[in-house]
């Protein structure tokens, strides 16, 4: 057993104070201390600090409330299968449509002058239809980069997720229950746009203090068509752990 | 740690997470980050990690981040020492009693006041504050002893005295 000394009087003191020694122990102590005042106000004072209160003010605020596990975001249950057949007729009918009239147009009246629709651009405007010729066509919106959209959707500021969880695409009525998840910080988290759910944009959440990710999200996104995102119906959760990879 | 361990392990450990990484470097964006990557490394160490071990881990990987940023603001740092000691040599300047704490919490270094609040608020014995921080018994004693030691110091330089 090591006596105390000039090196190691501060554990024998810190014991002491804290009753951690025996009673030999402590009359050593008291005996080495009687020579030592300087080290007998330290003592003291360490007895007077006062101790450390938890300030619960102070909280992590970077939490992620996410959909509760098991359970997909399902527009669709709230609609009937007829419904649901009638939705995807009238959506066929709708792309349908222009095409099969733009068909029936060229054959029926070829020569005719192309009327100015009210959607026509400055630039269509400047080179006038001359019958006969190729009609411009429209670029079509899967052409539209990826990466355009999320520029407008993706805000200035960086999401934190505790201070706009009204933005989040939460389940309806199911926020008392939702999950937290922490974002790691290498992470990207999509959220994916699905026709039969409820979510409607596609939003990628990254920490601007990272500008790298930034690039690897537009990056990321503007490989990867959305369609496929589509076609799996990601729920925020899987979009995340993909996302984490 | 499986997955759901984790997610429940955030939830009970995230702010006790911030708070000592705020004991141990007041800037709220720095300790944010600190716990990010230490949540981070927690769930890239799940399986490794024992839930009953999760918090230390997690304190224990907060304060190794920290202590890295640290290093890169050594510079502002060192300012931001000084100007704290100025301000606590000031002795007509009053503050409340947290107020003075928090002061006198300032002027310690970073390895002293993550001890004091392992200990104090936290509860750990030595030892687990020993693994947290990669010290050993002893050191984390010896630095208990002189956080409080000086700690009341600074107290009684702001005017308060043990009945205060």
């Amino acid at each position: 057993m090591t006596t105390i000394n000039d090196t190691n009087y501060e554990v024998f003191l810190l014991q002491y104070a804290e009753g951690q020694l025996s009673d030999i122990e402590r009359a050593e102590v008291e005996a080495w201390l009687a020579d030592h005042p300087e080290a007998a106000e330290e003592l003291a004072l360490y007895s007077e600090a006062p101790r450390l209160e938890c300030d619960e003010s102070v909280r992590y605020t970077r939490l992620l409330p996410l959909a509760p596990q098991g359970r997909r975001p399902q527009f669709t249950s709230h609609l009937s299968p007829f419904l649901r057949w009638s939705a995807a007729a009238a959506i066929l009918v709708a792309f349908m449509l222009p095409a099969f009239r733009m068909g029936t147009m060229g054959q029926l009246e070829p020569q005719e002058p192309q009327l100015v629709a009210a959607t026509t651009t400055a630039s269509d405007l400047s080179t006038p239809n001359i019958p006969g010729t190729p009609k411009k066509t429209i670029k079509p919106i899967d052409t539209i980069r990826t990466i355009d959209i999320i520029e407008t959707i993706v805000p200035e500021e960086p999401l934190l997720i505790a201070q706009e969880e009204n933005t989040l695409p939460l389940l309806p009525q199911e926020e008392p229950s939702v999950v937290p998840t922490a974002i790691p910080s290498e992470s990207l988290i999509v959220y994916v746009p699905a026709p039969d759910t409820i979510y409607t944009n596609t939003l990628i959440v990254y920490d601007n203090s990272r500008p790298r990710l930034r690039d690897i999200a537009a990056e990321w996104v503007e490989e990867t068509p959305v369609a496929k995102f589509i076609r799996h119906n990601l729920s925020p959760r899987k979009a995340v752990m993909i996302a984490s990879r | 740690m499986t997955a759901k361990e984790y997610n429940k392990g955030v939830r009970l450990w995230a702010d006790d997470a911030m708070r000592f990484a705020m004991r141990c470097y007041p800037s709220r964006p720095d300790c944010e980050d600190a716990v990010q990557e230490a949540l981070a490394s927690l769930w890239s160490h799940r399986d490794e990690v024992p839930q009953a071990k999760g918090k230390s881990y997690l304190l224990s990987a907060a304060y190794r981040s920290l202590m890295m940023t640290l290093r890169h603001n050594k510079v502002v740092q060192m300012h931001a020492e000084q100007v704290v000691t100025e301000k606590v040599q000031m002795p007509d300047e009053r503050f409340d009693l947290h107020e003075a704490i928090e002061r006198a919490l300032q002027t310690l270094p970073e390895v002293q006041r993550a001890i004091l609040q392992l200990r104090d608020v936290e509860g750990y014995s030595y030892a687990e504050i020993g693994e947290t921080l990669s010290l050993s018994d002893s050191k984390v004693q010896v630095y208990l002893f002189r956080a409080r030691v000086n700690m009341r110091k600074q107290l009684k330089q702001l005017g308060y005295d043990n009945d205060k």
